[in-house]
């Protein structure tokens, strides 16, 4: 392995809110009021559109959990007067989500991008001291409930891509699940 | 001799030399069939020639042509005697090269007078020497290997031949071509050998054919152990590790191989992988520098190595899809060599692709360790065609556990569909002061909607409808529970949000599971029209008036069963009068969608209610159906759909 693979690989949240994820044709809809407590109960609504076929199910519902554990907390603040809105569509091949909530955006993305550089840089120097330093990613606002590391989970799954729009506040993003197959395609 | 008339045809040798050749012929032919070699062609050939030279010789009777001849047939002679061995084809050549010269010399000599100081001895003796050279090349070359059927033939008639024909053409030095004896007996007799090579020939063809059905005897005997191998297999367990472990075990013993391996593509990357190791294979790939040179970690290693396609000499074969075929492993350069103990010693290596159709799945490969025990030609014949029958097993197992896993699938999504079935009203009970209508559509393998309709009292009748979050037989174990609590309790004094909050705290965290389940509760008076309504975040409850003419719309904020076992939920009432319609459903009504990705909504389903509103509950429900169904369209249902319709008649 190269000692640049880490950064070559490198996965960045980016900004494209003309990216084709953000096309809500054909998609199911749901909303929610902002309620930390139902979001394991929203995320199971959501999930159980997805067909038997798909394996490691639970890791898809840990996913989605997660991305709207984000919009109901750092979205909209827990507030259940705010909503969050989620377009879905499932098959056998792939799970495609836009999570979207009424908060003021993802601000902090860029520091996250540059802590999240900086993190797989450290990481390509095998520097396990200053690791120490970039394990979780936290801001003023983190609680201790934060683990500040389900931005990174999510940008390994959602092989397909994952965006934020302009305004920062909703998130679409593809998972490819791989198919099996028996010989040499 | 000259024929001139009929008669003296019918006395000649030639009808008797003519009819000889033809019989013998007639066998070269029925041979020539099943010849692969074509040697047949050049008895034929021979004979062809024979039956012109003895017309010939029957209308012009000159001794030096019959000479002429005799020195041509024996040119053919030799070819049939030398030509199958190659190394001796050029002196062959130079041989008969040199017969035609004589005899052109000999013709010369006839018409022209050319080298009249040869005496004529001379020429007759060439067919002798002929001869005398195909007996001392038959001789010296008796114990050389014979591949080919024509080597095999001239092996076994030249013993008879050359002295039959070294006899016939010393006669004809004695006796002389004009002698009568010499053409009534010597040259009919002379014939004789090509019986002997026809019948050796015809034997020749038949144990040919004895080898053959014996190695297809042998061969399906091997594709019956295959088979006996693979069956129990499949019937003890359902791991391909098994199947292909008695695959490979089949092949190992059928080729008398020391080890053998079976590797499959990956299931989703370009690798294959080693799925099954038999015996002892010594390893004809690169091993890591690090693993130490010990029997055990070498094997251990092997049992699940993994190559890229292309890769080594299993990468290869995976890529190209052609068999590899390596009797003797020594310099050969696709073999790499680890060492000289005996576990890294490879002596003799196949490798064949699993293929399924011109698919392929993995590789077969086998090995000895013997240097002195190569695999045959034939072993690996054996190998290719167990490898081939084994392979359409392995897809077969293939496409059961597929065929397999989709029927467990379906069955626990019937199984689910089963459990929602019987606990959903079958017939809808009526009521003197209250109408009620109902439909639950499930969606495949979802099974959460759940609706209900209890009466606790002369007066007071229950109807739930819920919603359980998930799918599958755990969302309908959930429904089993919410059920059985509900129908022990709503049998009570206390408000109808007490119900709720009963079943709430019976269900939340008291099973391991996550269940939450959306709960609507209404209670009514059928004698007087009072309703109580309770909600556990279920869908909004629709009210029509018919006072207003228009749709109300009931809100109760709350969380789902599940979420918190202390959550009280609150309850409203109200009143209703004759002809009031209240509404209870499932959000899979409201969020159907249709092919613009629009929503029915409670919009789209407020205005069938209110274009239906004389119609009965039981009406009303049917033209629900009737409308949601024409909206979707062909768009797949992705949830249940309930809806439970209640009118007053006071």
């Amino acid at each position: 392995m190269s000692e640049n693979t880490y950064l070559n690989d490198i996965h960045e949240i980016r900004v494209d809110e003309n990216n084709p994820l953000f096309d809500k044709t054909g998609l199911l809809y749901k909303e929610f009021p902002s309620d930390y407590r139902q979001i394991r109960y929203f995320t199971l609504l959501i999930v159980q559109s997805a067909p038997l076929e798909i394996k490691e199910i639970n890791l898809l519902e840990q996913q989605i959990s997660e991305v709207i554990k984000n919009a109901v907390k750092h979205g909209n603040h827990s507030d259940p007067a705010r909503k969050v809105r989620v377009w879905y569509s499932f098959d056998s091949t792939h799970a495609h989500l836009i999570v979207q909530d009424e908060g003021e955006g993802f601000r902090d993305l860029e520091v996250w991008n540059a802590f999240n550089r900086k993190r797989l840089e450290i990481l390509a120097e095998q520097d396990f001291e200053k690791l120490a330093d970039y394990v979780s990613f936290r801001t003023q606002k983190s609680d201790d409930n934060d683990g500040g590391n389900a931005l990174f989970a999510a940008l390994e799954y959602w092989n397909g891509g994952f965006f934020f729009n302009n305004k920062r506040n909703a998130v679409a993003m593809l998972k490819k699940f791989p198919q099996k197959k028996h010989a040499i395609a | 001799m000259t024929i001139s008339s009929f008669s003296q045809v019918v006395e000649s040798p030639l009808l008797a030399k003519l009819l000889i050749l033809a019989s013998i012929s007639v066998i070269f032919f029925y041979l020539r069939r099943k010849d692969a070699e074509g040697h047949s062609g050049s008895f034929i050939a021979s004979m062809a020639f024979l039956a012109v030279r003895d017309v010939m010789v029957a209308l012009f009777p000159v001794p030096e042509l019959f000479l002429v001849s005799d020195i041509i047939y024996f040119c053919f002679v030799l070819y049939i005697f030398m030509a199958p061995y190659m190394v001796v084809r050029p002196a062959l050549i130079l041989v008969i090269v040199l017969n035609i010269l004589l005899a052109g010399l000999y013709v010369a000599r006839f018409v022209f007078g050319v080298a009249a100081f040869l005496p004529s001895w001379l020429f007759g003796v060439i067919p002798v020497l002929d001869i005398l050279l195909v007996g001392v090349f038959a001789f010296i070359w008796r114990n050389v290997k014979k591949e080919s059927i024509a080597r095999q033939i001239v092996g076994a008639i030249w013993p008879v031949s050359v002295p039959v024909l070294l006899a016939y053409a010393v006669a004809a030095i004695i006796f002389g071509y004009g002698n009568d004896l010499f053409q009534r007996l010597a040259v009919p007799i002379s014939y004789g050998w090509f019986v002997a090579a026809a019948l050796t020939s015809i034997r020749m063809q038949d144990d040919q054919m004895v080898t053959a059905v014996s190695y297809y005897e042998s061969s399906i005997d091997s594709l019956y152990n295959l088979l006996m191998n693979t069956g129990p297999a499949l019937k003890g367990s359902f791991t391909t590790e098994d199947v292909l472990a008695s695959m490979n075990e089949a092949i190992v013993s059928e080729t008398h191989a020391d080890g053998g391996l079976i590797f499959l593509v990956d299931e989703f990357e370009d690798l294959i992988v080693c799925k099954s190791y038999v015996g002892s294979f010594p390893p004809p790939v690169n091993l890591p520098e690090s693993l130490p040179r010990k029997a055990n970690r070498v094997e251990s290693f092997m049992k699940h190595v993994e190559f890229r396609l292309g890769e080594g000499v299993f990468g290869e074969v995976a890529k190209t899809g052609k068999n590899i075929y390596i009797p003797n492993v020594t310099d050969d350069p696709r073999i790499v060599v680890n060492g000289e103990e005996e576990f890294l010693r490879l002596a003799s290596f196949m490798a064949v692709p699993l293929m399924v159709e011109d698919k392929i799945i993995g590789v077969a490969a086998v090995a000895r360790k013997n240097r002195d025990n190569a695999f045959t030609e034939e072993d690996f014949d054996r190998c290719k065609l167990l490898a081939n029958f084994g392979t359409l097993a392995v897809s077969n197992f293939f496409s059961f556990l597929a065929a397999n896993e989709k029927s467990g699938l379906e069955q626990s999504a019937g199984i689910a569909a089963e459990i929602q079935r019987s606990i959903i009203p079958k017939k809808i009970p009526q009521f003197p002061g209250l109408g009620i209508g109902a439909f639950s559509m499930p969606a495949r393998g979802v099974s959460g909607d759940y609706f209900d309709i209890i009466q606790t009292r002369s007066d007071r009748v229950v109807c739930v409808i819920g919603d359980v979050a998930g799918k599958g037989v755990s969302a309908a174990l959930i429904m089993v529970m919410v059920r059985s609590i509900l129908h022990l309790i709503t049998n009570t004094n206390k408000d109808i949000a007490t119900v709720l909050n009963w079943v709430n705290k019976g269900i939340t965290g008291k099973i391991d599971l996550d269940h939450y389940a959306t709960l609507g509760i209404v209670a009514v008076n059928i004698n007087t029209g009072e309703v109580e309504y309770s909600n556990a975040s279920h869908q909004a409850l629709l009210v029509y008036r018919r006072s207003s003419d228009s749709i109300e719309t009931l809100e109760l904020k709350s969380v789902p069963i599940g979420v918190e076992r202390t959550t009280e939920y609150a309850r409203k009432a109200l009143k209703l009068a004759d002809g009031d319609i209240v509404v209870m459903y499932t959000d899979g009504i409201v969020e159907a969608m249709n092919e613009q990705g629009k929503q029915f909504g409670r919009k789209g389903l407020s205005q069938v209610i209110v274009r239906h509103r004389d119609l009965a509950p039981k009406e009303i429900v049917n033209r629900i159906k009737g409308d949601l169904s024409s909206f979707v369209g062909s768009v797949r249902q992705h949830d249940d759909q309930t809806v439970l319709v209640l009118k007053m008649k006071l």
